[in-house]
């Protein structure tokens, strides 16, 4: 009990109380900016925290953290841009649902989902995380590919109105993820010399492209009105408890898969989000409203990137293991600190553990609070003409791109990627199969090939362990489920025309 | 009254001008320095950049600023500082990455065309097994590998990376007993050697110090033991030859340096490198000191240069 209070003072002295809030606040706007990520603000500020005690830097951090992936959901519902990688799937529903007239809800959805699944992933920290973080020890190579295949797979079933059609293009994703360094051999793929090509396709310029770019296109191409989304009134932010509860379902089974996919070093939060929408539609009575704007859409992923938070910490506290790129700066506050982490951190530092967790709990209030009070203030700032609605998005978008590393090159990938993204989109080919692709592609390619390495070439490897053949059977199943429901529609077409 | 705003206006720029800088001084000069360092922020190499700018920025009043540049394994970053002005303002956080970006290929000009003013450390890597594993010594892990070949791997840290050329090294020198498996990143390899995917791997020693009790050090590729893991004999003493001894770090600049220039900036490192503070940092770091300047730096260089280009052919990722 002791350690407790001890930990449970230490976060309410104003200074903690402060600093937190300091982080949560640079957080919101790092995320709302397309560009700058979690990683990258937590990256920054990790010289500042250097100047601080151990336990205030990594309140700060985790202030920031949080601020960071709940703030990437505003442009996500207002442009379409997600702020954040982590955001992807919040555009789906959030931008129909601005577009109907219900960014308010929207947004603040968002944001009471991030708060929950923030504490939910706080709970599974502090209630099991010596032995969760065994289970991300259980993951080798051929469960990653396994997993990698498997996402790849339900997402190319689903998305979309035909099978072929996205595994086209989660196909032509994975393919552009060759180019770059090869990382089993240090072969130069589709480089032409170019060392910037040498890096590979990024990930986040593509996805600015192809939501923030590509959707600008689109609404120039239709000249919609969006006016209507950035000047109406914001009205009800809260979802009433009745639409909460309803959703109970939804919200536990996202606040699971993000805390386990958090878990895996390399799986990260895109594919949590993109896991947890899917699961959603599944759930949902009406799975086939997902996509024109329906609350649950922007709930189930804002609920799993936040739980991905916590899961990510667990085997960063446990084990020393960064299972999130943003969980690596958070690691090297706790060495530079010298604090060393490891199972023996809860017993032998537990008042450290208590104010870690209460300082995410005190996070996730006052970013829920920061983010709500702030929302009218930042529509309120983006009042703009509707003819400039697309050029201001596009122009964010590319600032964004160039931020990121400093390169004109991903600002080039980013316009590339959101003209391919346009034509695309207006043929009627899914975009989140290819944007999948490109975040899995290599995971899948060099998890496949180190197994091959550690086994020689044996590939009953992928069957005979039973976590891997588990998710080989999940995406299998979900194939041959679309494939049935595809043909039995086709039946139906042909009896009753 | 024009003349008075007048003389005031040249009494109050003149003010502007920074009083610490005097004829005397060639470096820095009124303005930003900056050091390039060409990985993301928060890693291994960018905390070591932020310790030694913090330790110059105490005795200088010119601002020394951090500029991560990462990409294209260390080659965008050095890319830049091969482009930049040779004034002492833009500076490299260079060393062995520094040698294998150029030896690959993956920069615009060769390591020669660097200026090397200051060495600052060498980290070296320790090989490490699982706690649980059945193998004392780096000889059972060689002996374990011979009597099942195949059976016996070793992780590393990313392909081209000197984890990498010392992990084919070792297996070269101890008779090619071990498969060697390529990791993405010092926290995958971790992952792999805890969750037993691979049975050995060549680590960061503070990654080995973080996970003590689970890791257990076989050997350091230092010349001598180092002050972190003391008990742990090094490679040298195991009679391994021609292993790397691990991240070597300095910081150079682009071609065309004038030599008081560099001399100047050569004393900063040496003064800072006296600084209690980076003592500290480097003792529990387990980081070994070495100080080189300018032209026996440049002939360092050389011998590292010839030395990583033999590992370098050897795994083929140089012709």
């Amino acid at each position: 009990m002791e350690p407790l209070l001890q930990g449970l003072a230490f976060v309410l002295q104003p200074t903690t109380l402060l600093w937190i809030v300091v982080g949560d606040i640079v957080g919101i706007f790092i995320g709302a900016l397309p560009g700058l990520t979690a990683t990258m603000g937590l990256a920054l500020f990790l010289p500042v925290t250097i100047q601080i005690d151990s336990l205030t830097a990594i309140s700060l951090l985790l202030g920031l953290y949080f601020g960071a992936v709940t703030g990437a959901s505003i442009p996500a519902v207002l442009f379409g841009i997600p702020g954040n990688p982590n955001a992807i799937a919040t555009v789906f529903d959030g931008l129909p649902m601005a577009r109907k007239g219900q960014a308010g809800i929207a947004l603040g959805g968002a944001v009471i989902a991030s708060f929950i699944g923030g504490l939910m992933s706080t709970a599974a920290l502090l209630a099991a995380s010596p032995a969760l973080a065994r289970f991300s020890l259980l993951f080798g190579p051929a469960e990653y590919f396994s997993l990698a295949v498997a996402s790849l797979t339900i997402i190319a079933s689903v998305s979309g109105s035909s099978l072929l059609r996205g595994v086209v293009m989660g196909a032509i994703g994975v393919l552009l993820a060759t180019v770059g360094i090869d990382t089993m051999t240090g072969v130069r793929r589709f480089t032409f010399d170019n060392p910037f090509l040498a890096s590979g396709i990024g990930l986040v310029p593509v996805l600015i492209g192809m939501f923030g770019i590509t959707q600008a296109l689109d609404d120039a191409a239709r000249s919609r009105d969006l006016h209507q989304i950035v000047t109406q009134q914001l009205g009800r932010l809260f979802p009433s408890l009745r639409q909460l509860l309803g959703m109970w379902r939804i919200i536990l089974e996202s606040s699971w898969i993000g805390t386990f996919i958090g878990l895996l070093p390399g799986a990260g939060a895109s594919v949590a989000v993109v896991l947890a929408y899917e699961r959603a539609k599944q759930i949902s009575p009406r799975p086939e409203e997902f996509g024109t704007g329906r609350l649950e859409g922007v709930i189930a992923p804002e609920v799993a990137n936040n739980a991905c938070i916590g899961g990510g910490l667990i085997p960063t506290f446990t084990l020393a293991l960064p299972a999130e790129a943003a969980a690596v700066p958070i690691l090297a506050a706790l060495v530079i600190h010298g604090v060393t982490p490891g199972p023996l951190l809860f017993t032998s530092q537990p008042h450290f553990i208590y104010a870690i967790i209460f300082a995410m709990i005190v996070a996730n209030v006052t970013t829920c609070i920061f983010q709500l009070g702030g929302i009218r203030v930042f529509i309120k700032a983006l009042s703009v003409p509707p003819t400039l609605m697309p050029p201001l998005v596009i122009l964010l978008s590319v600032l964004g791109a160039y931020a990121l590393n400093g390169w004109m090159y991903d600002a080039v990938v980013a316009v590339a990627a959101g003209i391919l993204g346009f034509i695309l989109k207006r043929a009627g080919y899914p975009l989140i199969p290819l944007i999948l692709g490109l975040v899995l592609g290599p995971m899948m390619e060099s998890e496949f090939r180190r197994m091959m390495i550690i086994t020689g070439g044996d590939m009953t490897v992928f069957v005979t362990r039973p976590l891997s053949l588990l998710l080989l059977a999940a995406g299998a199943g979900s194939l041959i489920r679309q494939l049935v429901h595809q043909r039995r529609l086709a039946q139906r077409g042909a009896v009753s025309p | 009254m024009r003349r008075l705003i007048a003389l005031i206006s040249v009494v109050l720029l003149s003010m502007m001008i920074p009083g610490g800088l005097s004829a005397s001084q060639v470096w820095p000069e009124a303005r930003p320095v900056s050091i390039v360092v060409p990985f993301a922020a928060g890693g291994g190499t960018d905390i070591i950049a932020r310790q030694i700018q913090r330790a110059i920025q105490r005795f200088t009043e010119a601002p020394i600023v951090i500029r991560n540049m990462p990409g294209a394994g260390s080659g965008i970053g050095t890319n830049e500082v091969l482009r930049a002005k040779p004034d002492g303002h833009t500076l490299l956080l260079s060393g062995t990455h520094t040698v294998t970006a150029t030896l690959q290929g993956l920069t615009a000009g060769s390591i020669i065309q660097l200026d090397h003013i200051a060495s600052l450390n060498w980290d070296p890597f320790v090989i490490a097994v699982l706690d649980a594993a059945p193998y004392k010594t780096l000889q059972e892990l060689v002996d374990a590998g011979r009597q099942a070949p195949g059976k016996i791997t070793i992780g590393h840290a990313g392909v081209g990376a000197l984890t990498h050329l010392t992990a084919e090294a070792l297996n070269k020198a101890a008779g090619g007993p071990w498969t060697v498996v390529p990791f993405e990143g010092g926290a995958r390899l971790i992952a792999g050697v805890l969750g037993n995917v691979v049975t050995s791997g060549v680590f960061s020693q503070s990654e080995v110090q973080a996970q003590a009790g689970r890791l257990r050090p076989l050997a350091v590729t230092s010349l001598r033991r180092t002050t972190l893991f003391p008990a742990t004999p090094t490679t040298t003493e195991l009679g391994f030859t021609n292993i790397p001894q691990g991240s070597f770090r300095a910081i150079s600049g682009p071609k065309g340096i004038p030599m008081e220039v560099r001399r100047a900036i050569a004393s900063s490192v040496a003064r800072a490198m006296n600084d209690p503070h980076w003592i500290q940092y480097a003792r529990e770091s387990g980081l070994v000191k070495t100080y080189m300047a300018n032209e026996e730096l440049e002939r360092y260089f050389a011998v590292l240069t010839l030395d990583l280009s033999k590992l370098l052919r050897q795994v083929g990722l140089m012709k």
